[in-house]
């Protein structure tokens, strides 16, 4: 972990690897849309990652802090959806059952694009929150 | 010479780089889990602080400022429960890093003229 000054990046990284897991998740489920055979034999389950808040430990409070200072975000779980997927009458399929339906991945295609764009979002706005860190050492510097 | 250094206005300077430096932080927290459900936004409280003393005890109070991190009772309008506003927070950011440079060249300023000072002794 940085010290002192260099502290605020490690927030900002811990957002930015967050958001990228998030969005590597998202990849995942957009590359199983259509896959019935998942690792336990059935239709894959979409997956989702919880976040959460991630406070500063006694050490790195500043001399005098009141308060409680976050130390940016961190990634608990990845969890599964176990909802049923749509079924597809798809007769002469492998995985059909008796009646000639197949259930599908209860991958939600728009859910996911609009998980994208916030993930997306998100790693953008980490990166400026870093930048600005950048520029404010910088002129540290010029004292 | 004391009056012309003035060493309480680098203290103020050197408060105000303090605390510019640690909203940048608990804004990068914000921003960090703009993503995560429930989470509260933080600020720190300075600003009727840095008021009351300055009204109080003039310039030599400043060093005995202290920051207090509070999470703001705003409402969230969101389904997840959290409450920062990713505008809010870039232009917070922005206007944040503004000050740390402003404060910055201000101390370097301020230990500019000290040094022409001494140069001329």
């Amino acid at each position: 972990m940085g010290e002192g000054a260099f502290s605020s990046f490690d927030i900002s990284a811990s957002g930015m690897t967050a958001e990228r897991l998030r969005m590597n998740v998202i990849a995942h489920n957009i590359a199983n849309a259509n896959t019935t055979r998942a690792e336990d034999g059935g239709p894959y389950k979409r997956r989702y990652v919880v976040f959460e808040e991630a406070l500063a430990d006694a050490q790195q409070r500043l001399d005098g802090l009141m308060g409680d200072l976050g130390a940016g975000v961190r990634v608990v779980e990845i969890g599964r959806d176990t909802k049923a997927g749509p079924k597809v009458y798809m007769p002469g399929h492998p995985d059909a059952d008796e009646n000639g339906n197949v259930e599908k991945p209860n991958v939600n295609m728009i859910n996911e694009m609009l998980d994208m764009m916030t993930a997306s979002r998100g790693y953008e706005a980490n990166v400026m929150a870093i930048s600005a860190a950048k520029q404010m050492i910088l002129k540290a510097l010029d004292i | 010479m004391d009056k012309l250094i003035k060493p309480e206005a680098i203290a103020l300077y050197e408060k105000m780089l303090d605390y510019t430096a640690l909203r940048h932080k608990v804004i990068a927290n914000n921003i960090a889990n703009v993503n995560t459900p429930g989470f509260r936004r933080s600020d720190i409280e300075f600003a009727d602080e840095l008021d009351r003393v300055l009204r109080d005890k003039g310039f030599g109070g400043v060093n005995d400022l202290r920051f207090t991190v509070t999470q703001p009772n705003e409402t969230a309008f969101r389904n997840d429960g959290n409450n920062v506003s990713m505008d809010k927070e870039m232009a917070a950011l922005a206007e944040n890093a503004i000050m740390y440079q402003v404060y910055a060249q201000l101390l370097a300023r301020r230990f500019r003229q000290i040094d022409e000072i001494l140069k001329d002794a």
